[in-house]
C-alpha cells in the first residue's frame, strides 16, 4: 500500500507538470461543433413547420461551417424533436455536399446541428429538407461563402505565440539580471575554448 | 419522446477550452492550498477552499450550462449568464484569498524564476498598484459594462463567438478588479480609507440602476438579434428586454447593498483596525521548503521495469526487426516494382521513419534497442576476426557526416522512396557494412563511427524523455570496479565505451541495457523526464558535457542534421518542384538530375555554411569574442536540436498520417503471393484514401513553435553560461536567435504548401 501511494506521489509531484502549459497549448487544435445557434441565416414557414437555419460565424468562410436548424410547429410555435433534417449545400462549380443534422451533435438541444466543411468560396444553394412522421417540407435559401482569410490570419495564435513567449522570456531574464562576474566567466569560457573582450 | 424542458436543461457542453484551464486553475490552487494549509490552518481555512471552487464552478455553470446555450436567443438568461460572471463567481473567488495558493501551487522552481521575478519588478509593482487602485477598479467595471451594452456592441458579441468570449473576459477581468478593494484578499494591502468602499459600493449601484431602466422603460427591443430570434417562451422580445433590465437592478442592487450593509456596519460596531499589518501579511506562511523531485524510475515500475531489463525482451524486438528487414529485401527486389504495391516502397518510408520518430518523442531511441542490424554485426565478429581497434584518426562523426550527405542526395536524385529495388539494396548495403564494420574492428565501431541511422537517432534522442541513467551519484562515487563500462564475467560492459555516471544524455547510447545488467549495485536505470530535459542540462553544464558538444565533427552532424530536416520536407513539397521543372525547362536540360545536384550542395552545404558563418561573425563582433570560430559554432549547436526534431517530426508524421493505411494492402499482397490467403484479397482502395488531415495544420504549427521555444531557450541558456552582462548576452545570442526564427519561417511556409505523398496510389494532394 505504502509503495503504490509513493509512486502515486512521485508521479503526481514529478516535473511533468510542466507540461501543463503544453496541454493548454493543445487547446487551439480541439474544433467541435458547437451550434448553439449563433446568427439567423434564414427563417421560412413551410407548412406544417416553421424552419430556422443558424450559422454559428458570419460571415461564412471556407473551411468547416457549425450549422443548426431549429424546427417548431408553425401553430404552436413549441419545437420539435423527433424530426430528420438534411442540409444540402451546391455550389455554382457543381460542389453538392449532403449531410444530416442531428441533435446529439448541438450543444443546444433544441437545434439539429451539423459541421460541414465548406470547400470553395462564392455563392451557394442550400436546401434544407424536414421530415416528420408523414409530414414533410424543405426551404431553399442563397449562402455568400466569403473568400477564405489569409492562412497566417486563420492561424494567428499558434503565429503569435513564439514571439509572444520569447519576448515575456527576455523581459523575465532582464528582470533577473545579474551583475556581471568576471570570475565566473573566465572558467567557463576556458571550459568553452572562448575567449571574451571587455 | 424527449420533453422540450429535458432538452433545455440538457443542453450542456463540454468545451475543453474552458474546463482544462479551469480544471488546472483548480489543481494548482488546491496544490498550494494544502501545502500552506498544513503550515497555517488559521490563515488558510476550508472556507476559503470552498470559496474559490463554488467560484470557478459559478464560472463553468455560466460559460456551459444552458444557460450559454440560450443566452443568445432570450436577454433574460444572457442577463443570469452576465450577473453570474460579474457578480457571483468574482467576489467567491477572491474570498479565496488566491494569491498565495496559486504562486505556491506552481511547481517551485517555475514560480521562483518564471513568477517571481515579474512579481518583485518594481515597475511590474507600480503597474498593478495603479491597476488595482479603487478608481481604476471602479472605472474599469463601469466602462466595461456600460460599453459592451450598447447595441453595437452587444451584437458584435453576438454574432460573433470571439467577440462574445472578449466581452465574457472582459466582465471577469474587470469585475475582479472590481471586488478586489471590497472582499481585499490576503494579502491585498491598501491604503484607501475602508469608508470608501461606500461610495465606491453607491456610485455602482447608481451606474447599474441607469442601465437597467434604459432597458425597462426604452419603448422598442435595444438588441435586434432578440427581435428576430425564435421565441421558445410566452415572452415577446419587448417584454423579454423588460424582464432582463428587472433581474439587472434587482440582482445587481442586492449584490450592491448587501456588502454595503455589512461594511457599515463593521465601521461603526467594531472599529477594526482596517490597515493590516502589511508584514504579517506579505510572509503569513514562512519560507516553503521541498525536496526537487527525482526522475521517474522506469526500471522500478511492476512489470515494465522488468519487462525491459529481462534480455530475451530485446532480442525478440531484433529478431522481429531483422524478420522485418529481410521480408522488404525479398518483396523488394522479387515484388512488383510499383511503390505502393512493395512492402520496400510503403514499409520503410511511410510507417518505420514515422513510428521512429513518434517514439523518439514518446520513449526514446527504440530503433537501437530492436536493431535489425544486430544480427548482422554478430555474424561478422563470428566469421570475420574482429580484433583490430577502430583507427584513431578515424574516432569521430565524419565518416556518418559524409554518409548521411551521400544518403540524402541519393533519397533526392534516385526518389529512393519510389523505388523498392534501391529501398532493398540499401538495406543490404548496410548488412554487409555492419558484418564488414564489425567483422573486423573490436567494440561496437559500426554503431559509433559509421551508421547513419544510428547518429540520427543518437542526436534526435536528446529531445526523448526517457535515458540511461544512475539512480544515485553517491554509490557511483564509491564504486571501484566500474562494471558497467568495462565488464565481468557475467556480463559485458558498454561497448560504446559510455562510462554512466558522466554519459551526455542519449548520445551515443543503443540502449542496450547491458550497463543496467553489469552493475553490481543496480545503480543503473531507464530515468524517465520531460522531453528536452536532457538538452537543458547539457546548455546548461559547465563542465564534462561541453567537451564533447565542444567537438567540431559533432557541432557539423548536428547542423546537418536540422538543414537537412528542412530540405528533405522542402523537397516533397509542390512549389519546389515545380521550380525545379522549370529550372529544367528554362535551362533546357534533357535530365533534372543537374538541378537537384546543385539545389541540392546548395540549400544542405552552401547556403547553410553561409547562414552559419554569418551567425559566428555576428555573434562574435556584437558578443565581442575573442578567435574561436569553431568553439563558437560548436558551443551553440545543440541549440538547434530541437527545431530540427520538430521538423522531421511534422514530416514523417505526415506521411505515416496520410498514408498509414497503406500497409494493410501491400501486406495482404505479399501474403497472397506465397499463398498465405488468410489475409484475404489486397484492398486497394485503401492506397488512394487518405483521410481528412484538416486538423493536422495546427498540431504541425504547435509542434514547431515548441520546437522554436526550445532552441530559443537552449540558445539563451548557453549564452548565459558566460555569465556575460543582460546587454552582451543578448548580442552573443541574438544571431542565434535570427536562425532559429528563420528556420521556423521556413517550416511555416512548407507546413501549408500542397505535399507529395509517398507509397500512396496517388501523386499529390492539395
Amino acid at each position: 500500500m505504502m509503495s503504490i501511494r509513493k509512486t502515486y506521489e512521485r508521479i503526481l509531484c514529478h516535473r511533468w507538470c510542466y507540461l501543463l502549459p503544453v496541454l493548454l497549448l493543445l487547446l487551439p487544435l480541439i474544433n467541435t461543433a458547437r451550434a448553439d445557434g449563433g446568427v439567423v441565416l434564414c427563417r421560412r414557414k413551410a407548412t406544417p413547420f416553421d424552419i430556422t437555419v443558424f450559422s454559428a460565424e458570419m460571415p461564412l468562410r471556407p473551411g468547416p461551417a457549425d450549422l443548426s436548424v431549429l424546427v417548431e410547429q408553425t401553430q404552436e410555435h413549441s419545437p420539435i424533436l423527433n424530426a430528420q433534417v438534411l442540409i444540402e449545400l451546391e455550389h455554382e462549380a457543381e460542389v453538392i455536399i449532403r449531410t444530416e443534422a442531428t441533435r446529439s451533435q448541438a450543444r443546444n438541444k433544441l437545434l439539429y446541428c451539423t459541421l460541414i466543411n465548406l470547400p470553395a468560396a462564392g455563392p451557394w444553394k442550400m436546401k434544407v429538407l424536414v421530415r416528420r412522421g408523414n409530414d414533410a417540407a424543405e426551404i431553399l435559401s442563397d449562402l455568400v461563402v466569403l473568400p477564405p482569410r489569409p492562412v497566417l490570419l486563420s492561424y494567428w495564435q499558434l503565429i503569435a505565440a513564439p514571439p509572444l513567449i520569447m519576448t515575456l522570456f527576455v523581459f523575465n531574464q532582464w528582470l533577473r539580471r545579474k551583475p556581471f562576474n568576471s570570475q565566473s566567466t573566465t572558467r567557463i569560457a576556458r571550459a568553452t575554448g572562448l575567449n571574451f573582450e571587455g | 419522446m424527449e420533453t422540450i424542458s429535458n432538452a433545455v436543461l440538457s443542453s450542456w457542453e463540454l468545451n475543453p477550452w474552458i474546463l482544462i484551464p479551469t480544471a488546472i486553475f483548480g489543481a494548482i490552487y488546491a496544490r498550494g492550498w494544502w501545502h500552506l494549509h498544513r503550515r497555517a490552518p488559521d490563515r488558510l481555512g476550508l472556507s476559503q477552499l470552498a470559496a474559490f471552487f463554488a467560484g470557478l464552478i459559478t464560472i463553468v455553470i455560466a460559460l456551459l450550462s444552458p444557460l450559454d446555450a440560450f443566452a443568445g436567443w432570450l436577454l433574460t438568461i444572457h442577463m443570469i449568464q452576465h450577473l453570474l460572471l460579474m457578480m457571483v463567481a468574482p467576489p467567491l473567488i477572491l474570498w479565496g484569498a488566491p494569491y498565495l495558493p496559486l504562486l505556491s501551487g506552481l511547481p517551485r522552481r517555475f514560480s521562483i524564476n518564471g513568477v517571481g521575478p515579474f512579481l518583485s519588478s518594481a515597475v511590474l509593482r507600480r503597474i498593478a498598484r495603479f491597476v488595482s487602485h479603487p478608481v481604476f477598479c471602479w472605472a474599469a467595471f463601469i466602462s466595461v459594462n456600460v460599453a459592451w451594452h450598447l447595441p453595437a456592441m452587444y451584437e458584435l458579441a453576438l454574432r460573433s463567438p470571439t467577440w462574445h468570449r472578449v466581452e465574457h473576459f472582459s466582465f471577469l477581468s474587470t469585475a475582479l478588479l472590481f471586488w478586489l478593494p471590497i472582499i481585499q484578499p490576503r494579502p491585498w494591502v491598501t491604503r484607501t480609507p475602508r469608508w470608501m468602499i461606500l461610495p465606491y459600493l453607491i456610485l455602482a449601484d447608481f451606474q447599474n440602476t441607469a442601465l437597467s431602466a434604459f432597458l425597462i422603460f426604452y419603448d422598442r427591443v435595444v438588441y435586434q438579434t432578440y427581435a428576430a430570434a425564435p421565441r421558445i417562451t410566452n415572452l415577446s422580445a419587448f417584454e423579454d428586454q423588460a424582464a432582463a433590465g428587472a433581474i439587472m437592478w434587482v440582482a445587481s442592487s442586492v449584490f450592491f447593498l448587501v456588502p454595503l450593509g455589512l461594511i457599515t456596519v463593521e465601521l461603526m460596531s467594531t472599529g477594526r483596525k482596517v490597515r493590516r499589518s502589511i508584514k504579517s501579511d506579505i510572509d503569513p506562511i514562512g519560507p516553503i521548503t521541498r525536496a526537487e523531485p527525482a526522475k521517474l524510475d522506469l526500471l522500478s515500475f511492476p512489470f515494465v521495469g522488468w519487462l525491459l531489463s529481462w534480455p530475451p525482451f530485446r532480442r525478440s524486438a531484433q529478431v522481429l526487426m531483422f524478420v522485418l528487414a529481410l521480408i522488404v529485401v525479398i518483396d523488394g527486389v522479387a515484388g512488383p516494382q510499383m511503390t505502393a504495391m512493395n512492402l520496400a516502397g510503403v514499409l520503410p518510408w511511410t510507417h518505420w521513419r514515422g513510428l521512429m520518430v513518434l517514439a523518439l518523442l514518446a520513449v526514446g531511441n527504440i530503433f537501437c534497442f530492436a536493431c535489425p542490424f544486430n544480427f548482422a554485426r554478430q555474424l561478422g565478429r563470428r566469421i570475420l576476426p574482429a580484433r583490430w581497434s577502430w583507427p584513431r584518426r578515424l574516432r569521430s562523426k565524419w565518416i556518418a557526416i559524409a554518409l548521411l550527405l551521400l544518403f540524402f542526395w541519393a533519397y533526392e536524385a534516385f526518389s529512393l522512396w519510389d523505388n523498392p529495388r534501391a529501398t532493398a539494396m540499401l538495406v543490404v548495403g548496410y548488412f554487409a557494412a555492419a558484418i564488414a564494420v564489425d567483422g573486423l574492428f573490436a567494440g561496437a565501431s559500426f554503431c559509433k563511427y559509421v551508421c547513419p541511422i544510428g547518429q540520427y537517432q543518437f542526436f534526435q534522442s536528446l529531445i526523448s524523455p526517457v535515458e540511461v541513467g544512475v539512480r544515485n551519484l553517491a554509490v557511483c562515487g564509491t564504486c571501484k570496479t566500474h562494471d558497467c563500462i568495462r565488464g565481468n564475467d557475467q556480463q559485458r560492459g558498454c561497448e560504446l565505451q559510455l562510462f554512466v555516471p558522466r554519459k551526455t544524455g542519449n548520445m551515443d547510447c543503443t540502449f542496450c541495457l547491458d550497463c543496467v545488467h553489469a552493475c553490481p549495485h543496480e545503480n543503473v536505470s531507464l530515468l524517465a523526464s520531460v522531453p528536452g530535459t536532457q538538452l537543458v542540462q547539457i546548455a546548461r553544464s559547465t563542465n564534462r558535457r561541453i567537451k564533447f558538444f565542444g567537438r567540431f565533427d559533432v557541432a557539423i552532424l548536428i547542423f546537418l542534421l536540422v538543414f537537412a530536416a528542412f530540405v528533405n520536407a522542402g523537397g516533397m513539397v509542390l512549389p519546389v518542384q515545380a521550380w525545379e521543372q522549370s529550372l529544367q525547362t528554362s535551362f533546357g536540360l534533357e535530365s533534372i538530375q543537374p538541378i537537384l545536384g546543385v539545389s541540392y550542395i546548395l540549400s544542405i552545404l552552401i547556403v547553410p555554411a553561409l547562414l552559419v558563418t554569418g551567425c559566428v561573425w555576428l555573434s562574435k563582433t556584437f558578443g565581442r569574442i575573442r578567435g574561436g570560430w569553431r568553439r563558437t559554432i560548436s558551443t551553440f549547436a545543440p541549440a538547434f536540436v530541437p527545431v530540427g526534431f520538430s521538423m522531421w517530426l511534422i514530416h514523417f508524421s505526415y506521411h505515416l498520417l496520410s498514408g498509414g493505411q497503406t500497409a494493410l494492402p501491400v501486406i495482404q499482397r505479399a501474403a497472397m503471393d506465397v499463398e498465405i490467403n488468410i489475409l484475404g484479397a489486397p484492398n486497394w482502395s485503401l492506397s488512394g484514401a487518405m483521410p481528412s488531415l484538416d486538423w493536422l495544420p495546427s498540431l504541425n504549427l504547435l509542434l514547431l513553435d515548441l520546437g522554436l521555444l526550445l532552441s530559443l531557450y537552449l540558445g539563451w541558456r548557453i549564452a548565459s553560461r558566460f555569465n556575460l552582462s543582460f546587454a552582451q548576452t543578448v548580442r552573443l545570442n541574438a544571431p542565434w536567435a535570427g536562425l532559429s526564427f528563420v528556420l521556423y519561417s521556413i517550416g511555416v511556409w512548407i507546413i501549408f504548401q500542397p505535399m507529395q505523398m509517398r507509397g500512396m496510389m496517388m501523386h499529390s494532394m492539395h
